[in-house]
């Protein structure tokens, strides 16, 4: 076990270490200056080598790359070139706000999916309805989405304050956007996994026992066919991280999505590639953390750590 | 096709009310309305669905391909060759596609080719992914285990034994991957690091209409539908070649 | 807990089938099979696969899969269990009937200890308090054999051994202490030692608390090792029965002989093919007209081919259907 989780968090940093690499790579290959950028067209050259040094950009990309590395292990990602703050503090202002809402969309896409899915499951023929439900969702990008909900709403129905930021019930459209986004994944993969657990030889057993229906579906069934949905959301965080962006832009929402917006925007390479590295490790730790509940709920994955 | 539908940069002006909004949708001459500037809408999301066409089309291809030879050279050569590609695989699938996008779109720059270049980059890990689970079933049927003791070279099994067998798989994963992709240029599009205006592009044009919201929905509602129905078209395409053949058997230790 | 009074199986009451049939659609599965089990006996239904053995304990235990059919009848005490119906049947499941599988692996919940999958029968179907329900299960567990049951109860079933297991199946089997028990091959799967363990344990268990047991098997050794009577299945119908000595020694069926008589194979070499010494193949899907083994018979006649023999009394409780019989005196 100890040596499992020694063997994935290895896994872990190596996987953050080759975005570092390679972002690093990319943003180093991209042409311009960027001490021209933040000392401005007017600078002297005097202050231009001068912004250069500071920057280490006068010195081998292996050294700038060696810089880079070492200021990460410190919790240092470097300075914004258009604000004048560090990338590491620019990204710890805006995490909450993004934490918040990817784990509202991850709560909602489970509740949804796994409601749906169970339904859908349990019934003895597919259901027409989440089918089409199903199929038109997938078809609906989440920042289409956003604006669906954001018409319907926000300004046909007013229900919900439209005018960006956090708090209240603020939360509630963009998380729903995430939640919908997220379903009908969830909602297909419970389905599978319900029919296979109801089909499957234990569930008879359980019968077998004389156990009332309620209680066979919910010692035996339920918890089993869940196992399926938690691998997924293991393997899909990066999508919803994806989404969050999305929605974050659209809705106001101040959150990395925002952050990496304006950086794009604003042709800030630190921030751009800060919250790259940020977000490959928020991937690799919400997988870590997921793989650890689906372990403590699902013996059988036990084994794989032997 | 498109210029049936008129010239999508025209500014008409009669593309403009007296009041200076833009012309509703329905409005006679410019049936899907005008944008703020007085361009007509049809035409745009006319042109728009060339744009789209053309970077899903050519980044599906790229993405695929790239993601196929990967997924297929790790699972059949397995060893070293698997442990590098798949870590990298690993690597790429690990970055929010958006945030990286954004990232690798301020270096690459934004149109249709940085979409294509952007898209290639970030979506063949997951075609690779599934391609090498199937490549590793694959390599343990008998057909390809019999060429292998044959001493049959590598290449030639690959191209002769396991890429056939994945065509089907492959189909599936395009037209999946073109729903995706048509999400993600449009979505890059709207954040204005994809297709860039002028250039009519769906995405583009949620982006410059969504201040119009309030007194000019149409602008983001059509373009918006277009996405929708293209992405759902490439779903119910994807969906029908999966469940082909495939009869679900529904049996619950429930109902005895 | 339970509300509802059944028709209470009496403590000795045996179990007795008459006229049985299944059909999974337009396959008719088992025929028409009679027998009776009395309290503390224990009958064997002998067949190859395909012959509607496991259909047979499967349809008294009412655990057929959703779309087959029975007909007939299957009576412990008043209940008939074919009959039953929603809470009746469920509350004669565990107390009335229980069922042993082959896979015990499969038959397991995975994700749940031993010992949980043990006491819910507890304190479902006894009204156990939780404690109670956890001591009643350990207590079962070295009730079934088991050397540690306290610590085998905290495990999950990948971590037992195939034996452990269907131990543990036997314990949730017996946990409501039902009045008849059927074994469906549950030791096929298991090497030789372990298997003689679990017959014997499940043997003195039955007999001890009076249950009627019926064990389904292909292995004729086995039948010799636990049966008091013996039912030879073939094509869906019982082709003989009779008390086990008498089967043995003097077997009265052609298919019955060739199954007694043929050599007995390695286990450990040809696990699953005893039959290896009758020529051709049982049927699978649609059965022959008239006598079923007459395809793979060696003494057919004419009229096998065409009608079905009827079972005919050849001794005390020894019957067997074969045309040859009824030329014979």
């Amino acid at each position: 076990m100890a040596r499992y989780l020694a063997t994935r968090i290895g896994l872990g940093v190596l996987t953050v270490f080759g975005v570092v690499l390679l972002t690093f790579v990319l943003m180093f290959v991209v042409p311009g200056d960027p001490a021209r950028t933040i000392a401005g067209p007017r600078a002297t050259p005097q202050i231009l080598a001068l912004v250069r040094a500071n920057l280490h950009l006068n010195q081998s990309v292996l050294a700038q790359l060696g810089h880079y590395l070492a200021g990460i292990v410190h919790g240092d990602l470097g300075v914004s070139y258009v604000q004048d703050q560090p990338v590491a503090q620019l990204i710890i202002d805006r995490l909450p706000a993004t934490i918040e809402l990817g784990l509202a969309g991850l709560a909602l896409e489970l509740i949804l999916g796994g409601a749906f899915g169970v339904w859908d499951g349990i019934r003895p023929r597919r259901s027409r309805i989440l089918a089409v439900v199903n199929v038109g969702l997938l078809s609906v990008p989440a920042f289409s989405l956003a604006f669906v909900l954001l018409l319907l709403f926000g300004y046909k129905l007013s229900l919900f304050p439209i005018d960006g930021g956090t708090g209240g019930t603020r939360i509630v459209l963009p998380a729903l956007t995430l939640g919908l986004f997220g379903m009908p994944y969830y909602a297909n993969v419970v389905r599978d996994a319900m029919q296979e657990t109801l089909a499957a030889p234990y569930t008879r057993t359980a019968v077998a026992k004389g156990l009332p229906r309620r209680a066979v579906l919910r010692r035996h069934v339920l918890r089993n066919a869940f196992s399926p949905a938690l691998t997924m959301a293991g393997l899909d965080f990066a999508i919803l991280l994806s989404g969050v962006v999305f929605v974050e832009t659209v809705f106001g929402w101040p959150g990395i999505g925002q952050l990496q917006t304006q950086a794009f925007y604003n042709v800030d390479r630190p921030v751009l590639m800060g919250t790259v590295v940020v977000a490959a490790v928020l991937v690799v730790v919400a997988t870590l953390a997921i793989d650890l509940i689906r372990m403590a709920i699902d013996p059988r994955t036990r084994l794989e750590t032997q | 096709m498109a210029p049936v539908f008129g010239a999508p940069d025209k500014i008409y002006a009669d593309g403009i009310s007296p009041h200076g909004l833009p012309l509703p949708f329905g409005s006679a001459g410019h049936l899907f309305g005008t944008d703020s500037i007085g361009r007509d809408m049809l035409a745009r999301l006319a042109y728009g669905g060339r744009t789209t066409l053309e970077f899903t089309f050519i980044s599906n291809v790229t993405s695929i391909g790239l993601g196929a030879v990967v997924g297929v050279t790790a699972g059949f050569l397995r060893g070293w060759t698997e442990m590098v590609l798949m870590r990298i695989t690993e690597i790429f699938l690990s970055v929010p596609t958006v945030i990286s996008g954004l990232a690798l779109a301020s270096v690459v720059g934004e149109g249709v080719f940085g979409v294509i270049v952007v898209v290639t980059a970030l979506y063949w890990a997951w075609t690779a992914r599934v391609v090498f689970g199937e490549t590793l079933a694959l390599r343990r049927r008998t057909f390809v285990e019999a060429a292998v003791a044959q001493g049959v070279p590598s290449t030639t099994i690959m191209r002769r034994h396991i890429v056939p067998h994945l065509s089907s798989l492959l189909l599936v994963i395009a037209a999946l991957n073109g729903a995706a992709v048509v999400a993600i240029g449009a979505g890059l599009s709207y954040l204005g690091a994809g297709v860039q205006p002028p250039t009519p592009e769906w995405g583009a044009m949620i982006n410059d209409g969504q201040n119009a919201l309030q007194y000019a929905p149409h602008e983001v509602v059509e373009p918006l539908i277009c996405i929708v129905l293209t992405v759902l078209a490439f779903v119910l395409i994807g969906d029908g070649i999966a469940r082909r053949g495939s009869v679900s058997l529904r049996r619950s230790w429930l109902d005895i | 807990m339970s509300t509802v009074s059944l028709p209470e199986a009496p403590t000795a009451s045996g179990l007795r089938v008459q006229d049985l049939h299944v059909r999974y659609g337009e396959r008719h599965a088992v025929q028409g099979v009679s027998f009776s089990v009395a309290p503390g006996q224990t009958l064997a239904i002998v067949g190859e696969s395909g012959c509607g053995k496991s259909s047979t304990a499967l349809a008294v235990a009412r655990l057929l899969p959703p779309g087959a059919s029975i007909e007939g009848r299957a009576l412990v005490g008043d209940l008939d269990l074919v009959d039953a119906r929603g809470r009746t049947l469920r509350e004669a499941r565990g107390r009335v009937v229980a069922y042993m599988p082959q896979d015990a692996m499969a038959a397991l919940n995975p994700v749940q200890s031993a010992r949980r999958q043990i006491a819910e029968v507890l304190s479902f179907r006894q009204g156990a308090s939780r404690s109670e329900a956890a001591a009643g299960a350990v207590a079962l567990l070295a009730e079934v054999g088991i050397n540690e049951p306290e610590s085998v109860a905290r495990r999950y079933p990948h971590e037992l051994s195939g034996g452990m297991r269907q131990r543990v199946m036997l314990a949730i089997a017996l946990a409501a202490r039902p009045r008849v028990l059927i074994a469906d091959e549950p030791t096929t799967a298991l090497d030789v030692t372990v298997q003689a363990g679990i017959l014997s344990l499940v043997r003195r268990l039955t007999r001890a608390d009076a249950m009627a047991l019926v064990w389904i098997t292909h292995d004729i050794g086995v039948v010799a090792e636990i049966a008091d009577a013996v039912a030879v299945m073939y094509g869906g119908r019982i082709v003989e029965q009779g008390p086990v000595e008498t089967i043995f020694e003097h077997p009265e069926h052609p298919y019955t002989r060739a199954l007694v008589h043929a050599p007995r194979q390695s286990r450990d070499a040809l696990p699953k093919a005893p039959f290896q010494a009758i020529p051709g193949s049982p049927p699978l899907g649609e059965f022959p007209v008239g006598c079923p083994f007459h395809p793979r018979c060696e003494h057919a006649l004419g009229p096998c081919a065409q009608t079905m023999p009827p079972m005919l009394e050849r001794g005390p409780e020894h019957s067997a259907a074969c045309h040859l019989l009824s030329a014979r005196p």
